[in-house]
């Protein structure tokens, strides 16, 4: 499959969801409108308990409970599917299953012969670089590699969009910066359509093309951030702390500077 | 499957006890570290055989003690135990009796994991199903074993069929509630991962459900073994005239101490063997994922 075919465009319309709470249902998610075309790379921003994982469990197929549409491709949701991967924040393998047999199990639905998924899981391990771990249980991964085993998993099914829930929030900075990285190639590679889910304003300004960022109850859509900057993108440079300004003015945070954040990258050009 | 790592420089965290040979000034074997490591390890292999023998060794000698002291043919002396032990084991009469005995376990213990295995996952994933179930499993836990025994000699009169109902009457209740705990206790995230990956029902049990109600299982088999003993001996006793308690019916009434006593020793050993030689060696073999704590 060609890179541009291989990424499914998401639309979403008039998402509302509701919760059972003590008292009724309570609203947790309201007119969420949101178009995603094939390939793209959007990241949802917010502060915590605004719906993000909803949406994406949503998207995923794990909660069939909500009015509004949600199309992904030509087809509406019916339940899970390989088609839209998912990771979660914590690496979610099997305990009790090698390296190995994790990745091998993302692939079980597609019906493959054994000699087949041996040589995919070889492969993945490879590109995910666990090529050397791939007979040790999960416990005796660092936390990198273990989210590194998840992601082979997913992708083992073949997805055409991806949904990651902050995939990255638990590792360290090292590790995050260099799954940060890899995952940008695997989109560039495949094409895959990502939706990714994060707290992280450097994540966002680095990783997606657009930030939709969200507020909380109900969960709604504040703004949408544009983010045009050529790739590979320079995280020092004026012109993505720009981008950076603009999310944290979108979310109301107080970045501590003395002045009006300067949304023209020239003034800034100057500081070490 | 081998858990051998390949040569990339990555150690398993859980697999760095073999002596290593460290190129410093504490490498040498006077090095205090290593006195205190060397003797641990020592102590890790000696003391599992070690302290058991030790106790034993203790409550034989209390018992001969007691022999000694109370001089009384109710309390037989440990050489007297040992003819009789001889006597008991000469031909395989032994374990011919236990091979009966434990053909009735086996095959009541067989019906009772089954059941509860099957009913534990229902009760776990359907509330009206836990419901419906819960007043069977107090009337259960609640009804004596003896009952069972007797009632299963009446109903099914005597053979292989009476005992197992009654071994498996006895324990599936105990079984049932400890694969109950074990299935509410499953992942609610693997679960949701299981779903991600549309993994058919038969996968699902082999990967998900099987390991992860693995503890519950192995604690349920311990439990439900050692009430099964006590009711196929029960059982054997009123109705039977063949296997372990059959022979300590027999021996009961012959009035020979040291012959209970003989049988019940040689009836622990093969629990002990099916204990720490088969449960446990499964249980470490299933369990090998598991990280072990290093403190
Ligand atoms: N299964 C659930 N039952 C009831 N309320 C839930 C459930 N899952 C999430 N919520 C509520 O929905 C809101 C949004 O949750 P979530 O989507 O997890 O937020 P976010 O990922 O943005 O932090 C929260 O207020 C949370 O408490
Ligand atoms: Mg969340």
């Amino acid at each position: 499959m060609d890179r541009a075919s291989r990424g499914l465009p998401l639309l979403i319309s008039r998402l509302d969801k509701d919760y059972a709470g003590k008292a009724g249902p309570r609203p947790v998610l309201r007119g969420i409108d949101l178009e995603v075309e094939a390939g793209a790379f959007i990241t949802l921003i917010g502060p915590s308990g605004c719906g993000k994982s909803t949406i994406l469990r949503l998207v995923a197929g794990l909660d069939r409970d909500y009015s509004g549409s949600i199309r992904v491709g030509e087809a509406p949701i019916r339940g899970p599917d390989l088609s839209r991967g998912m990771l979660f924040q914590e690496h979610r393998l099997f305990p009790w299953l090698t390296v190995r047999q994790n990745v091998a199990l993302g692939a079980f639905h597609c019906g493959l012969a054994p000699a087949a998924v041996d040589a995919l899981v070889r492969e993945l391990l490879e590109r995910v670089g666990l090529a050397h771990a791939a007979d040790l249980f999960p416990s005796q991964l660092s936390g990198g590699m273990a989210q590194r085993a998840s992601i082979a998993r997913t992708l083992a099914g073949q997805p055409r969009l991806l949904l990651l829930d902050e995939p990255f929030s638990a590792l360290d900075a090292f590790n995050r910066l260099a799954l940060q990285l890899e995952l940008e190639r695997l989109w560039q590679r495949t094409g895959i359509t990502m939706i990714l889910v994060s707290h992280d304003i450097e994540e966002a300004a680095y990783l997606s093309d657009r930030i939709v960022v969200l507020e909380a109850d109900p969960g709604r859509i504040r703004t949408v951030v544009e983010n045009p900057l050529p790739r590979p993108r320079d995280r020092v440079s004026p012109a993505f702390n720009a981008i950076k300004a603009r999310l944290f003015e979108a979310l109301h945070v107080d970045t501590g500077a003395p002045f009006a954040v300067p949304t023209d990258p020239a003034p800034e050009e100057a500081i070490p | 499957m081998s858990m051998e790592v390949s040569s990339g420089g990555l150690a398993p965290p859980g697999a760095a006890e073999a002596p290593r040979a460290v190129p410093s000034r504490a490498g040498t074997l006077s090095h205090p570290a290593n006195w205190r490591r060397a003797a641990s390890h020592v102590a890790s292999v000696v003391a599992p055989v070690a302290l058991p023998l030790l106790l034993l060794g203790l409550v034989a000698s209390a018992w001969e003690a007691m022999a000694v002291a109370l001089h009384s043919p109710l309390v037989p002396h440990l050489p007297e135990i040992g003819k009789e032990l001889a006597r008991i084991f000469r031909g395989g009469h032994f374990f011919g009796e236990m091979a009966v005995t434990l053909l009735r376990v086996g095959a009541g213990f067989t019906i009772a994991f089954a059941v509860a295995v099957a009913a534990g996952i229902a009760m776990g994933r359907q509330k009206t199903v836990a419901h419906f179930l819960e007043p069977a499993i107090i009337v259960g836990l609640t009804v004596p074993g003896l009952v069972w025994a007797l009632l299963c000699v009446i109903w099914f009169g005597i053979g292989l069929t009476g005992a197992a109902v009654a071994v498996a009457l006895s324990i599936a209740p105990a079984l049932l509630l400890n694969i109950l705990q074990g299935v509410r206790a499953v992942d609610a995230e693997l679960l949701e991962v299981a779903a991600m990956l549309r993994l058919p029902l038969r996968k699902r049990l082999a990967c998900l459900w099987l390991p992860s109600l693995m503890p519950a299982l192995l604690g349920g088999a311990r439990l439900g073994l050692s009430l099964a003993w006590k009711v196929v001996v029960l059982v054997e006793l009123f109705g039977l005239s063949s296997g372990i308690g059959y022979q300590l019916n027999s021996e009961f009434g012959a009035q020979n101490v040291a012959g209970v006593i003989a049988w019940t020793l040689g009836f622990a050993a093969v629990m002990g063997v099916l204990e720490y030689g088969v449960l446990a060696q499964l249980e470490h073999h299933l369990m090998r994922w598991r990280r072990t704590a290093q403190v």
